[in-house]
């Protein structure tokens, strides 16, 4: 009966709570289907089949030392992740098209079950190839580089790694399909479908993750040796941001204030840091700030001074904040001046403060207005951190530079660097405009 | 009568240039029902916002249930006695009906929630609209949002109320619904100075009618002896515009 509550999966109508945990239990039992068919025994007849690994190794030119080849027993893969698919890609298909969903939501619900058989099945079954495998060579030992082994640990790794990425994105995609579709707080209008830009995001996640999983070397490696970097860019960015939130209220109330001190200084700040590209300012931060607090050690005598050594994060965060708290700090002030005087004039006569009045009454209004403007700050900010590699952080374009120039594959890493910041700035917009949704308070 | 508000030769400049008020005195009552007439730019908007001190005067003295608006402290011990309605409702855009009248309740003047709710609820089915506790402002008609705003004023039990055009920005037809609402208000006793030219309320219901024009108050009077017989020209001559158009 209630239309936003409900979602449709297959022929069955679930409370949206109650279709996440479905998927969820679709996705255990995906699980224990591939775990219980891994049990079958490999010289089951039906599912034998024999792999030949001829070694490349040298120490098989000699005789009666070690096997020339190994033969590796069949791989249980191929059967599972047919048995897996005929159990699950019909219903996938089925459960998606059936849905009485729109036709977007309908191909998104196949293609996701269906996939999530793929994944699965190769995750599950190459993690546990890899012992299979390990177990194997392990018999045998082998001298020497072994090539064979390092190649299909990194195919298996990737997979992985794939798998892993693909949970997240589902995971991501369920919770944004059911806090969209959440009955709108504030109307009794049926809430809007989910934004159809997360498909933009979802398909690029999904190239990004086949691509991985295809082709592991080096689209693989070069994933695993950015990582890090990705987290570094991330907590920077954040980091960054909720200060610059912070610095740029204050900044903005600053703007407006009847003091001519306080309004003075504020304007002096934004005129000031606007006018100084970003990069020079990180550099500043970087190598002339520390520089600077090292000679006024000197000239003071001061031990602890004279050897201050800068950290390279916190000083990028630093020189962040500073340079877009400066641009925040005007939005905050339009946002504010946005909001009719009537307000402020009503908040004040039943008797509230200045401060309670820019609490409750102006800048929640505010805040609504300059979203829009924020949440591009967000974004501008996250790719903006990329200088801050030049400043000794490690982050995504740093580890990037590094993979790139130590492995002569410019093309592939960039391409993966570039498509790495697509993905988070996709992810940020989205978000920022569910968020927009969300506070939305008359229509 | 005990007069509730005072004020005395109260001056007010606007930028340096613009002469609104030019010496006004004026003293109202407990339960004193005023009703201030006057053209656009006679400073009765600018008299009525002085006295919460929305605007500051320059000089003179305004007491108000005897605090005097000097020092910056009172203010909001005088606005918390005053309640104050506005020309364009100033609803609180983000907060539902029932939300903007217990807001302020709970802030400043430190109800529980429970307490406010109840209170706001009282209110509002008390202005005729208690079914449109959960809208927003914007899915209010103007007649509805000014009910609000009363309810708003009202919820902080003050002792005078204070109207600025309450039914100026509405259309003819929802002018009666507020227009009810003020007059069983004065009924009751409420102290209240009104800023309006709806005739009709203010033959029901007012003591005094003051009619101002260029920052001073011209007459003063009965409503029946201003609309009818009117004792200046600047009276006259304003009401026969007002009355026969």
């Amino acid at each position: 009966m209630n239309e936003q509550t409900s979602m449709t999966l297959g022929p069955f109508t679930i409370k949206r709570e109650a279709f996440v945990v479905v998927l969820v239990i679709l996705f255990s039992l995906a699980v224990a289907a591939i775990l219980f068919t891994a049990g079958l025994d490999a010289s089951n007849p039906i599912i034998q089949r024999s792999t030949t690994v001829e070694s490349t190794h040298a120490s098989c030119d000699q005789p009666g030392e070690m096997p020339c080849w190994i033969t590796v027993p069949a791989s249980p893969y191929a059967s599972v992740q047919i048995v897996s698919a005929l159990l699950l890609i019909p219903l996938g298909l089925w459960l998606g098209w059936a849905s009485r969903e729109g036709t977007g939501v309908r191909v998104f619900l196949s293609l996701f079950v269906v996939s999530l058989q793929f994944c699965i099945t190769r995750a599950v079954f190459e993690l546990l190839e890899e012992r299979r495998l390990d177990h194997i060579y392990h018999d045998v030992t082998i001298v020497g580089p072994d090539n064979v082994l390092e190649a299909e640990k990194v195919f298996t790794s990737a997979s992985a790694m794939a798998f892993v990425m693909l949970s997240i994105l589902a995971l991501i995609i369920l919770v944004l399909v059911h806090l969209t579709n959440r009955p709108s707080r504030t109307s009794s209008a049926p809430a809007a479908r989910l934004d159809v830009w997360w498909w933009l995001l979802a398909a690029i996640f999904w190239g990004v993750t086949l691509t991985i999983s295809i082709q592991p070397d080096p689209y693989g490696r070069i994933m695993r040796f950015v990582a890090d970097g990705i987290i570094v860019t991330i907590i920077v960015t954040f980091v960054s941001f909720v200060l610059t939130l912070m610095v740029g209220m204050f900044g903005g109330l600053g703007r407006l204030s009847h003091n001519r001190l306080i309004a003075g200084l504020t304007s002096l700040y934004v005129e000031v840091i606007r006018g100084i590209p970003l990069l020079v300012q990180l550099m500043w931060w970087y190598f002339a700030f520390p520089a600077a607090v090292q000679n006024l050690g000197r000239a003071l005598q001061i031990e602890a001074l004279m050897r201050y050594q800068a950290n390279p994060v916190a000083m990028a965060i630093i020189g962040l904040v500073i340079c877009y708290a400066a641009y925040m700090t005007e939005i905050y002030r339009a946002g504010i001046q946005s909001i009719p005087t009537g307000q402020m004039e009503a908040a004040r006569s039943l008797g509230m403060n200045y401060f309670q009045s820019m609490r409750y009454i102006i800048l929640p209004q505010a805040i609504r207005v300059i979203l829009p403007p924020v949440g591009n700050e967000f974004i501008a900010l996250l790719k903006d951190s990329s200088l801050v590699s030049v400043v000794a952080v490690i982050d995504l374009s740093r580890r990037g530079r590094e993979f790139a120039s130590s492995q002569f594959i410019p093309i592939e890493t960039w391409m993966m660097v570039a498509v790495l910041y697509l993905i988070m700035t996709l992810l940020s917009a989205r978000v920022v405009s569910w968020i927009e949704h969300q506070t939305k308070f008359e229509r | 009568m005990e007069p509730i508000i005072q004020i005395e030769n109260v001056h007010k400049h606007f930028k340096g240039e613009v002469h609104a008020l030019r010496g006004v005195s004026l003293a109202i009552g407990k339960g004193e029902v005023v009703v201030i007439v006057g053209p656009s730019g006679s400073g009765k908007s600018t008299l009525l916002r002085c006295i919460n001190r929305l605007e500051e005067c320059d000089s003179g003295r305004i007491v108000v249930d005897n605090i005097p608006l000097a020092g910056a402290e009172n203010i909001n011990a005088v606005r918390r006695e005053v309640g104050m309605v506005f020309q364009s409702f100033n609803l609180f855009a983000h907060l539902t009906a029932l939300e903007n009248l217990t807001l302020a309740q709970r802030v400043v003047r430190k109800r529980p929630p429970k307490d406010a709710e109840q209170i706001a609820i009282q209110l509002l089915e008390k202005v005729g609209i208690p079914d449109k506790a959960h809208s927003y402002p914007a899915q209010l008609s103007g007649g509805q949002q000014q009910r609000v705003a009363i309810a708003r004023a009202l919820a902080m039990n003050p002792k005078i109320m204070l109207f600025d055009e309450p039914t100026s920005a509405l259309d003819p037809e929802m002018i009666k619904e507020v227009l009810d609402v003020m007059l069983a208000l004065a009924k009751e006793g409420m102290t209240m100075v009104v800023v309006s030219h709806e005739m009709g309320f203010s033959r029901a219901a007012a003591n005094r009618v003051i009619f101002m024009d260029e920052g001073v108050i011209v007459e003063e009077g009965k409503p029946d002896q201003i609309f009818n017989r009117p004792t200046q020209e600047r009276t006259r001559l304003f009401l026969s515009k007002v009355l026969h158009h």
